[in-house]
């Protein structure tokens, strides 16, 4: 009971505290990791966070499917080609280095998921400083916005490689089932209340059987998102619903992931800590010096965050393994973007105020 | 004095814009021009996105209304069009729904009215 009155506080919190942390003009320093910061605290209180565990993976599925919403064919035409070139070339490098390096530092499987969440870089921060309505600032906004369909297919890749052909197949049977399934069942309605709350339930059954067969809801959900938006005539109310509620979600996501996860940081932790805050500057300050990928003239801090989207990739791969060893991990890594979230506005503010 | 009006008309459901058009040539009006349009709040309450990034690069920000703009060529013909619009996209005085009005024209070219 006690743990329930928390998590209902801990909902009004991220609803009425949204509008102080995200304005339109105003970014906070931590960019809404402060409400992780109020789940790490709450986490200190004798909870039984256990129960709530279940409630992650909705989050997930809603991340999954806002980004694979937004991957419509015809959108794919308007970019050069060698655009496409250089966000994988930059994305597998990075990941390549990021997950060698954090390999040798001990983390073994989890070096590569963590390689592809270090790689990704918080759209909001970055678009806060660099104007969308400015033209040269599009190229790398875009370059930005359209790393996370590659993590996500590079998520997918590793967990069928790493996994056994069983895992393949549900995957992609979930994938398909659910988007026939959502596409069927939306073409009967005729109003928006009644798609609105099939969505919901949607969201929620995806997720939630993803979590029982142990297979990743970002990338079943990221796939049923592209089957809906090339293929359904609801495509832009879905994501008008979906990306909606988008701050206050994260916000709730963030604080009930700070409740159930917890800091358990030791020695260890406060190396791992170091070890990606070094490895993400110098691979970051590395990739914008080489000029394929066209980046040398913006400022590279403001690419340093990975944003909540890296949040997102990890956490399913701690729901997913289950380990305990993991949770210390999962720590070290939560603090690590929480520290690289607060450089980077830090330096983009000062930038900002120089001027 | 010419009778033509136009006609403005914001619709907030963009999805009813294809059956806007299809009834509008059903009933033999045709000749539309389609805007894409955001209204105050809409504009006012634009924030960088966090996960949808690459959406509002592309479409430029939040979805957006549809204004239609038509010629009609006298009052009956507008108000055809009128009810068409409200057949398909429900009753004009209920919130959320859009607005419409016509314009007097005094003078065109590069189209027939008759």
């Amino acid at each position: 009971m006690y743990t329930k009155t928390i998590f209902v506080l801990v909902v009004v919190l991220a609803y009425a505290g949204v509008f102080l942390v995200f304005k339109k003009k105003y970014l906070s320093l931590f960019g809404g990791f402060e409400y992780l910061f109020v789940g790490f605290l709450i986490s200190f209180l004798t909870l039984d966070t256990a129960p709530l565990k279940p409630l992650l993976y909705p989050f997930l599925g809603w991340i999954g499917l806002l980004i694979g919403l937004q991957l419509r064919f015809s959108y794919l035409k308007g970019l050069p080609g060698n655009f496409y070139l250089k966000v994988v070339l930059y994305i597998l490098l990075l990941v390549a280095a990021a997950s060698t390096a954090l390999y040798f530092l001990g983390f073994e499987e989890s070096a590569v998921i963590v390689g592809i969440a270090l790689s990704s870089v918080c759209y909001k921060t970055a678009a806060h400083f660099m104007p969308s309505r400015e033209k040269t600032n599009r190229f790398a906004l875009f370059f930005i916005s359209f790393l996370p369909f590659i993590s996500i297919l590079l998520l997918f890749g590793f967990y069928s490689a790493t996994s056994d052909f069983t895992h393949l197949l549900l995957t992609l049977s979930a994938s398909v089932a659910f988007s026939i399934l959502l596409r069927m069942t939306l073409a009967i309605l005729d109003d928006r209340g009644s798609v609105l709350l099939q969505l919901i339930g949607f969201i929620i059954l995806i997720s939630e059987t993803c979590g029982a067969l142990s297979i990743s809801p970002i990338v079943v959900s990221f796939f049923v998102g592209i089957y809906i938006t090339n293929f359904s005539h609801w495509k832009d109310f879905i994501f008008t619903t979906v990306y909606r509620d988008e701050k206050p979600l994260y916000t709730l996501y963030l604080a009930l992931l700070g409740m159930v996860a917890g800091v358990a940081v030791g020695k260890q932790g406060a190396i791992e800590i170091v070890s990606i805050i070094i490895a993400v500057v110098l691979l970051k300050f590395a990739a914008f010096k080489l000029p394929p990928f066209g980046l040398e003239r913006y400022r590279w801090y403001l690419f340093l965050a990975p944003g909540g989207f890296s949040i997102a990739v990890v956490t399913d791969y701690w729901l997913k393994s289950g380990a305990q060893e993991e949770d210390t991990r999962f720590s070290a890594f939560l603090i690590s973007i929480i520290v690289l979230q607060f450089t980077s506005i830090f330096l983009g503010k000062r930038k900002q105020g120089r001027r | 004095m010419m009778d033509a009006k136009l006609l403005i008309c914001i619709i907030e459901k963009d999805e009813k814009l294809d059956e806007v058009l299809e009834a509008f040539i059903e009933e033999g009006l045709t000749g539309a021009t389609i805007v894409d349009v955001r209204g105050m709040f809409e504009y006012l309450a634009d924030e960088i996105p966090l996960f949808a990034g690459f959406k509002s690069l592309i479409e430029d920000a939040n979805p957006s209304n549809k204004m239609i703009m038509s010629i009609r060529k006298d009052e009956d013909e507008l108000q055809r069009a009128m009810d068409v619009i409200e057949e398909v996209c429900g009753d004009f005085s209920k919130p959320n729904t859009g607005i419409m009005f016509s314009l007097d024209i005094s003078s065109v070219r590069g189209l027939k009215l008759h």
